[in-house]
């Protein structure tokens, strides 16, 4: 789980433009909207093409994005239940 | 980055009752008797919505240029224009036929014919609403709608436009409207957002619209260059007594070698411009009654 953690991170970090941060900035139980790493709408939409795209994962019920993009640890659990590659 | 003070939340005025009897009266009274209780209640309307007025005549004076009796004029005039948009609405609600001209429709079913899902930008200007009665696409348009918009107002839509394959899919903060747009386009499906209203990011295109500068939400255009669908511009505009024509622009042409950012930020640019030039033609169905210009 901590080497998927890791992996997540750096791809969030990539697919986030976010150049001035390392995947150590992040910590991986703090939430990623508003408080935490203060991701917004855009940036939700970015972390959906990012399962898609590397996981082959799309979200199945509109409800459940709250729940899976909590934190990066929220979102490796799922993958790591999800993932069709 | 947009000021909290600009944004807008939508939503119809008025009650649920309000809208159920005038749903209901609308059934047995013409449109144009309507009309005319409308006149009478603008001017009231214009006094009590004061900063709505206010930055409707803000639109007249410093974007159209006109002088303080023509804006004056003119900000009555627009509010007339939103009372019988508003009323055709609702007469549509309660079963009265409209007739909408759609020049470009091979252009819309084109689009529509191929398996990929695009966006379609609609705007709060002329009579968005109405375009959900005409476009059918053979494949489902999935509308994203303001929460805060009266239940009335939305089981009325869900009726009309239920059966035109439509399904409303309002903002909430639980992130499960951005959920539901994102697996539409993945599905092939059709997406509508409006394109002049800043809302859930802070990201925004600068452009201009009228000679001054402005911003657009970049939100609707990321999500289509993210995954590289087409794009579209719908407006329809009110031409007469029951009678309306809907205007269609392709918003991504010219995109070939930009990267997804600079894709997104251009075709904000197009709609800016089709913006522009559908309110210098329709300069009284601009509906946004806020002060939507940077200055």
């Amino acid at each position: 789980m901590e080497e998927l953690i890791l992996e997540l991170k750096n791809k969030i970090l990539e697919a986030l433009k976010l150049e001035d941060m390392t995947p150590e900035d992040i910590d991986e139980d703090a939430p990623l909207f508003k408080d935490g790493l203060g991701l917004d709408s855009i940036d939700a939409l970015e972390l959906m093409l990012l399962l898609e795209k590397n996981y082959g994962i799309k979200l199945k019920s509109p409800a459940e994005g709250k729940e899976i993009f909590q934190s990066v640890r929220t979102m490796a659990g799922y993958v790591a239940a999800n993932r069709v590659k | 980055m947009a000021e909290e003070g600009r944004k807008w939340q939508g939503g119809t005025d008025g009650t649920s009752w309000m809208h159920r009897a005038l749903i209901g009266m609308m059934k047995v009274v013409p449109l144009w008797l309507m009309y005319f209780f409308m006149h009478l209640a603008v001017p009231v309307y214009m006094v009590v919505n004061h900063k709505a007025y206010i930055a409707d005549y803000h639109y007249f004076r410093k974007r159209h240029g006109y002088g303080p009796a023509k804006a004056f004029f003119h900000v009555w005039l627009n509010h007339v224009s939103f009372g019988k948009v508003i009323i055709d609405r609702f007469g549509a609600y309660a079963g009265k036929k409209f007739r909408v001209e759609v020049p470009e429709m091979p252009v819309y079913e084109e689009l529509c014919g191929r398996p990929e899902g695009f966006l379609q930008v609609s705007s709060h200007i002329g009579s968005d609403e109405m375009a959900g009665y005409v476009l059918k696409a053979g494949k489902p348009i999935n509308a994203l709608v303001f929460g805060e918009e009266a239940r009335t107002v939305t089981e009325n839509r869900n009726k009309m436009l239920g059966p035109n394959n439509i399904r409303l899919i309002p903002i909430s903060d639980d992130m499960s409207h951005l959920v539901a747009l994102n697996n539409a386009l993945a599905d092939g499906e059709i997406v509508n957002i409006h394109g002049d209203r800043v809302f859930g990011s802070n990201k925004v295109a600068e452009v201009r619209i009228l000679d001054a500068a402005a911003e657009l939400p970049l939100g609707p255009f990321i999500l289509a260059a993210m995954r590289k669908v087409p794009a579209i511009a719908v407006f329809v505009m009110r031409i007469g007594y029951k009678k309306y024509k809907a205007l269609l622009y392709r918003l991504d042409n010219g995109l070939d070698g930009l990267d997804r950012d600079a894709r997104a930020v251009k075709m904000a640019q197009e709609y800016a411009s089709r913006v522009d030039s559908v309110i210098r033609m329709y300069p009284d169905q601009w509906f946004n009654f806020y002060e939507f210009w940077n200055d």
